[in-house]
């Protein structure tokens, strides 16, 4: 087996694993059946088992790395991975939402592993960002309760490398260097707002380095036609972030526009699955109205109807154009549908749906929002080069009319950015800049790994090609 | 038959300079590694163990309260209910997760005649200085304990 191979069933094997733990403990929670910390070992073997018997195609054929290349950057990576464990592992969580919201969860989860306590069932009880997801806090509990406080911390290290070795396969296979893999896996992982012992970082505790996980694996399933990541990558992100479900929406939404059926499907059943397990558990978070039951059928009824529109956009050949005017005829039902229920709906959507009474006035910040992107994503220092890097590579293959197989990829990264805007432009925050400097670099980070990806998939995209075989990008289409 | 596979090593124009990003955001990277990666991140460590979390997040030039979750730490049981009032945003989010095992609860959400909540008894003052039920006043910067 090739270090590739080797390391996309590991890669497959957490996947699977976060995606059975998550699916199988937020029903427990849901019945009030309290949540097992031996569940997390026996997720961890059944995705060990799944991507052991899992079909993985042979490395693509390509230049081979530089020995000294690899193992720089694998050293170098080394040293930071362990500076991210000494402060994940050496305090509890040192910044704003990583105390006050996600390590208090996991506090309550530890000491019961259930929401039948009132910290989540009594509304009268302070509790920030009260309908978080709860994956990570999971996690994070069962882990303490495994191994001791603070041995749940651990997944922090162990996401930032599981996000490394995913971007690092993906490059591989999409573009069939291995040195380029090297260089856009440190390059990502190096990067300040990930690196940083800052807020949204590696260590901070928050939840944003999983999204950038599951984002990344969403992308990295458009990247190498790989349904399973796109599934696995969708479910995870609905679990993992309120900011999951519209980004993992957002990919069904590309590849309806783009006719990519079988990710489509992979990426709609991604968020059926996880929206039918989840938002009942938001909405009683939320402490919302008795409509519990009736929403988990909400996103499966969605998927339908998605699935029901795919085939009617076969049978009438309706092209790329077309169909993105049926995705945003539906996104706009779906954001007219979303503030006409915010108040039955609740917590989030209430909070950020309930002040749009003057819609132009709101859209009248798109500039200044679209601008702190820029300042934050390209000029700061936040993420070095690596928008910059996307956006040469795209114009790169643009330029050598090799666009056209990256389109689900690009489409996805920009409906990502577009998607991260809308926050500030819905929040009833009043404090447009603080808003910016204290969320945008955390959105942004979402994009990191796609944009990466993206960037390195056109850099291959646009390159003359010279040996006997294709990467995946260029021969699944 | 075999297919061509592109060698982004052999790159031309802006895939050069894409490429060159790349490698330049590796190298910036690796800049920060020992100044900030490490060295910040120890301090961070150091200053959050040596003055406490109660300090670290509520003793700082935007944020006050510190004194009033350390009196609440050193003379209100862990199993009791502590009462709160004012802004739900700044300062007073940190107290559930610094007070925690004990639980916050608003006040306006608690009948004035009630003793406890959800079974814990509501955090009072000591016997000896009138005995009366504590509320956290919170503000945006900052905390104060008052009584109802």
């Amino acid at each position: 087996m090739s270090p590739l191979e080797r390391t996309e069933r590991t890669v497959l094997a957490a996947l699977i694993a976060l995606a059975l733990f998550g699916g199988t403990a937020l029903p427990l929670l849901l019945l009030d059946a309290g949540v097992p910390a031996a569940l997390l070992p026996l997720a961890l073997v059944a995705g060990a088992l799944c991507a052991v018997r899992a079909r993985i195609d042979p490395a693509p054929a390509g230049r081979r790395a530089p020995r000294w290349l690899s193992w720089t950057i694998a050293a170098l990576l080394a040293v930071v991975a362990t500076a991210i464990a000494f402060g994940a592992l050496a305090t509890p969580s040192r910044h704003w939402d990583g105390a006050v919201a996600w390590d208090l969860r996991a506090h309550w989860l530890g000491r019961a592993p259930t929401l039948a306590q009132p910290f989540f069932a009594d509304p009268a009880v302070l509790s920030p960002a009260r309908d978080y997801p709860l994956l990570q806090p999971l996690l994070v509990a069962a882990g303490n309760s495994l191994l001791g406080d603070p041995a749940g911390r651990a997944m922090f290290p162990a996401v930032f490398v599981l996000f490394g070795a995913l971007l690092g396969t993906a490059v591989r296979r999409a573009t069939g260097s291995t040195a380029l893999a090297w260089l856009v896996a440190g390059a990502a992982l190096l990067t300040p707002a990930l690196a940083g012992p800052t807020s949204g970082g590696a260590d901070s505790g928050y939840g944003d380095l999983l999204l950038l996980a599951c984002t990344t694996a969403i992308a990295a399933g458009l990247a190498t036609q790989d349904g399973r990541l796109v599934f696995l990558g969708a479910v995870l992100a609905v679990l993992t972030k309120p900011e999951g479900l519209p980004y993992a929406v957002g990919a069904a939404g590309v590849l309806f526009v783009t006719g990519e059926r079988a990710l489509l499907r992979a990426a709609a059943a991604g968020v059926a699955l996880a929206g039918a397990i989840w938002l009942p558990v938001q909405q009683r978070l939320a402490h919302g109205p008795e409509a519990v039951a009736a929403i988990a059928f909400v996103p499966p009824s969605l998927w339908l109807v998605l699935e029901l529109l795919d085939a009617g956009a076969r049978r009438a050949s309706l092209r790329a154009g077309a169909r993105a005017v049926v995705a945003a005829a539906l996104a706009a039902g779906a954001l007219g549908a979303a503030w006409w229920l915010r108040d039955a709906i609740g917590g989030t959507v209430r909070a950020y749906f309930g002040g749009v009474g003057d819609p132009l006035g709101r859209l009248g910040r798109l500039p200044a929002v679209v601008a702190g992107a820029a300042n934050y994503g390209l000029l700061r220092g936040n993420f070095g080069l690596a928008f910059w890097a996307a956006l040469l590579g795209v114009a790169a293959a643009a330029r050598r009319r090799a666009l056209r197989p990256l389109l689900p990829l690009a489409a996805f990264v920009a409906v990502g950015l577009v998607l991260a805007f809308v926050p500030f432009v819905l929040s009833p925050e009043i404090d447009l800049q603080h808003h910016l400097r204290s969320s945008m670099p955390r959105l942004l980070l979402h994009w990191l790994g796609p944009a990466l990806l993206l960037g390195a998939a056109a850099i291959g995209a646009a390159s003359p090609p010279t040996t006997d075989a294709r990467p995946a990008i260029a021969a699944a289409r | 038959m075999p297919q061509p596979v592109p060698q982004v090593e052999r790159t031309g124009g802006l895939a050069r300079w894409a490429f060159a990003a790349v490698a330049a955001h590796l190298l910036l990277g690796v800049a920060r590694v020992p100044g900030v990666v490490i060295g910040r991140r120890l301090a961070d460590v150091d200053d959050y163990q040596r003055r406490g979390a109660v300090r670290f997040f509520l003793d700082t030039e935007h944020r006050g309260g510190a004194d009033v979750v350390e009196w609440i730490r050193a003379h209100v049981p862990d199993a009791a209910a502590v009462l709160y009032r004012g802004d739900s945003k700044g300062a007073i989010e940190f107290a559930p997760a610094l007070l925690a095992p004990r639980l916050l609860v608003a006040e306006g959400l608690c009948p004035d005649d009630a003793v406890s909540w959800a079974g814990r008894p509501l955090a009072r003052r000591p016997a000896s200085d009138g005995g009366r039920i504590l509320v956290i006043a919170a503000s945006d910067d900052g905390l104060r304990l008052e009584t109802r």
